[in-house]
């Protein structure tokens, strides 16, 4: 892969290095949305779990 | 003064913050990416090539940013960290446990377009260059932030542990940078500048500076969505929380 | 008011001296392990070759780094576990006074203890022979150092159950200076300047006099 990148002349190299920052950028994005989402199904379901509790 | 106080305090309380932070986000998120765009556009394509380096010089447009970032993304950790340490509020707390994992990003992103830039510059992926090697120990130093602060049990005892350690490194980071600048003169004759003596050319500079507002726009904007985020989960028994999530109609019908 | 602030700290230095002395054959351990390193690292690169000449003061001065290290998570741990600790932490004596004494008392045994093995290393490994004294030097300047930062970092890592990789991510990095100086100053060799001496005698003493209000602080986090 490294031979790949390194026949590929300078702008592999500017391709490669800015696909990594763009990887991180995406990482990022979805991993506050999913956390986000993940987040408000547990306060959903504690909420709902409780509500339960309540009206027996 | 006094009124100074009182409007901070109530902005760090979590709820106003939380609102206050979701008001801020898509400015600085949108305006990252305009100038964003706009400079990298700009350096990737409309730049000269440099007359050394050839074209292999536009990846600072990525690395010399994230480099940047990474060093004020620690010290605006230790910063956090000694509001954590004095007034003990939760929000400031929470900032040093968020800032860590992006300040820890940027240093990776900044090696990794480092080894990238260093093939065609140097020979070589890795040089031990002073610059690079003090990124190297500043990731070691992220890492043992994170590693500390994840290893309490309890959240906010974690990030006080973690508050002394990011102002312990944060006083050892210049003797760091000062002794790796040393010992590269030491074991090193001569290494590639990447810039010369010469200041750059205006039309390389100038989406150089249009990217590093947009790495500290695009800081902003992760650093209050994951403090966001973090407050929900630390409060997730509040009242405002529910609310916030869209959860309080359910609960009162 | 003086005279006490001095008095608790020589008592402290004391109690802290002669219990090392009491168990002064757990020094035994990171000085076999000095050695250890240095045996493990000429057998991996070969006793003949041309780098262990030139590897043998990196070579000996890490060694002593490392076994330093491994002995930091004792600082407080054995305190911590007899119930010593807290008493120190409700005592009239400000804690950072305290905690300077047990620095002084951790460098005395610990750091000049191990620099102690550094001649051994230096037979082991072959070092020139008038580079010795400067090693020897180096090392009893930067283990000072390392003995304040590993003060902090076992502060912060006491309240934790196991406090052993996480210790080594946390203090190995700002080692970084003090190993630049002490190795730079043993390479430069003897006619060189004194400055790589000086500026790491300059750094230790720095650590030495902030970590202990680090150290004091991180104790009081991991206790409330």
């Amino acid at each position: 892969m490294l031979e790949w990148l390194e026949s590929q002349g300078h702008w592999g190299f500017i391709m490669a290095a800015y696909s990594i920052g763009a990887v991180a950028l995406v990482a990022d994005l979805i991993g506050q949305h999913l956390r986000q989402r993940e987040l408000r199904r547990l306060v959903a379901e504690r909420l709902a779990r409780r509500r339960l509790q309540r009206s027996r | 003064m006094n009124r100074f106080w009182t409007w901070l305090s109530r902005y760090a309380s979590p709820p106003v913050f939380y609102r206050v932070a979701g008001l801020w986000r898509p400015w600085l998120g949108w305006s990252a990416l305009l100038f964003g765009a706009l400079s990298l556009y700009w350096g990737l394509f409309h730049a000269p090539e440099d007359y050394y380096q050839g074209n292999s010089y536009r990846i600072i447009y990525l690395h010399v940013p994230s480099a940047w970032m990474s060093m004020f993304a620690y010290v605006a950790m230790a910063l956090s960290g000694a509001a954590a340490l004095i007034w003990r509020t939760k929000l400031s707390e929470l900032t040093v446990l968020t800032i860590a994992p992006i300040g820890a990003g940027f240093t990776a992103v900044t090696l990794l377009t480092g080894m990238l830039w260093g093939r065609p510059t140097w020979g070589a992926y890795w040089v031990w260059d002073a610059r690079l090697t003090s990124e190297l120990v500043l990731l070691f130093l992220y890492l043992g932030v994170i590693g500390l602060a994840s290893a309490y049990g309890d959240v906010r005892r974690g990030a006080r542990a973690a508050a002394v350690l990011s102002l312990v490194g944060v006083v050892n980071l210049p003797i760091i940078h000062f002794s790796v600048q040393w010992w590269n003169t030491l074991h090193q004759g001569e290494t590639v500048r990447l810039f010369g003596e010469s200041s750059i050319d205006a039309s390389m500079a100038w989406p150089l500076l249009g990217a590093a507002l947009a790495s500290k726009l695009y800081f902003g904007w992760s650093l209050l969505g994951r403090l966001r985020l973090a407050l929900i989960e630390q409060e997730s028994e509040k009242a405002w929380v529910h609310q916030a999530l869209g959860l309080e109609e359910q609960a009162h019908a | 008011m003086e005279l006490s602030l001095s008095r608790a700290f020589y008592t402290a230095l004391q109690r802290d001296l002669q219990l090392a002395w009491r168990r002064r054959g757990d020094l035994l351990h990171p000085f076999a392990f000095a050695l250890l390193v240095g045996t493990l690292f000429a057998i991996g690169v070969g006793a003949e070759g041309p780098f262990l000449a030139t590897a043998a003061a990196p070579v000996a001065f890490l060694a002593v780094l490392l076994a330093l290290f491994l002995s930091v998570d004792g600082l407080f741990r054995p305190d911590r576990d007899d119930g010593q600790l807290d008493h120190v932490l409700i005592s009239p004596v400000p804690l950072p006074l305290h905690l300077s004494a047990r620095l002084l008392a951790y460098w005395l045994v610990h750091g000049i203890g191990l620099t102690l093995a550094a001649p051994l290393l230096a037979l082991l490994l072959r070092l020139q022979g008038e580079l010795l004294p400067i090693l020897l030097l180096a090392l009893g300047i930067c283990t000072l150092g390392m003995s304040a930062i590993g003060l902090v970092g076992a502060a912060l890592t006491v309240p934790l159950r196991r406090g052993g990789m996480l210790l080594a991510l946390i203090v190995l990095p700002l080692y970084v200076p003090l190993l630049i100086f002490g190795c730079g100053a043993v390479i430069a060799g003897t006619g060189a300047s004194a400055a790589p001496l000086l500026l790491a005698a300059a750094l230790s003493v720095f650590l030495a006099t902030l970590a202990p209000f680090a150290a004091a602080m991180a104790l009081r986090l991991g206790m409330d």
